[in-house]
């Protein structure tokens, strides 16, 4: 629980340590919405941000990781709409193949290669099969976890898991990614 | 029974998801630096200096104003005898109308 009028000097490490603990969290789940990992990145700030103005504000927080996961998501899906304005007719889902990584040199072509294929892949599946297979592989995470942190039931995790960790495949390899 | 392909390409993909995510997350991870901490300080300062400022301007003000006030010269006003002797039309209203003046020395 977070309750503090005077946050800037006595409660610092508090807070550092709040972020040391959810600041992966809530940047994979922005990540799976957008598979922008500087886009996750500032929005995971700003929600961090506003923890931050919130407690020195003196507000009471009963559960902080609830919270920031909360307004990450909210600040996500703003980022959406903004985005879509500025971009004019394209959805920012087609838009975000725009922001891939630099290329690669030749030793590693076939290994960046199948990555890009990978994402391309990921954009197809839903926001909710990525965040399971975020939190899982970027995490770490195990089923119970991952469980507790999106508020499901640890079978619908594994149902989630199966299923895009299925769909990935039939498509990869319809792709010629794997080998026959 | 597992199908011995399909074990590969689960451990294909294992990797392949591992990788890539290994790859998109920040490394190093940023540190939380408070924003606020210093800036607040600035600007409760530059307030504090906004106000002593105006403070000052209106005490200057003040004491170069008050001087003029005193020396001004005093109109007549209404008193409870003449209560309209400044607003009589026709009549000029005289000087010790309503207004106590000190008498000249002959």
């Amino acid at each position: 629980m977070i309750r503090s009028s005077q946050p800037p000097s006595g409660n610092h490490a508090d807070f550092d340590a709040l972020y040391r603990r959810h600041s992966r969290e809530v940047w994979a789940l922005v990540y799976a919405r957008w598979l922008n990992a500087d886009t996750a990145l500032d929005i995971m700030q700003e929600a961090f941000l506003r923890l931050w103005k919130s407690w020195e504000a003196g507000e009471t927080i009963t559960n902080p990781r609830a919270w920031l996961l909360r307004v990450a998501r909210n600040l996500a899906e703003d980022f959406g709409k903004s985005s879509f304005r500025r971009n004019g007719t394209q959805s920012p889902q087609t838009l975000n193949g725009v922001y891939s990584r630099e290329p690669s040199p030749a030793d590693r072509l076939e290994h960046e290669e199948s990555l890009a294929q990978l994402r391309r892949e990921l954009e197809h599946l839903s926001p909710p099969d990525r965040e399971v297979l975020t939190l899982r592989y970027a995490l770490d995470y195990n089923a119970t976890q991952i469980a507790d942190l999106l508020a499901v039931t640890v079978t619908a995790v594994h149902m989630r898991l199966s299923r895009a960790r299925q769909r990935l495949a039939e498509r990869l390899a319809a792709q010629g990614v794997f080998k026959p | 029974v597992t199908n011995p392909t399909e074990g590969v390409r689960e451990a294909e993909l294992d990797g392949l998801l591992r990788a890539y995510y290994q790859a998109e997350m920040p490394n190093p991870w940023p540190e939380w630096r408070p924003p606020a901490a210093r800036s607040r300080r600035r600007t409760l300062t530059k307030s504090r200096l906004a106000l002593a400022a105006s403070l000052v301007l209106l005490t200057a003000g003040l004491a170069g104003l008050a001087p003029r006030f005193r020396d001004a010269v005093r109109t007549p006003a209404a008193t409870l005898d003449a209560p309209d002797a400044a607003r009589r039309p026709g009549k000029a209203a005289r000087p010790h109308d309503g207004v106590w003046l000190p008498e000249r020395p002959r």
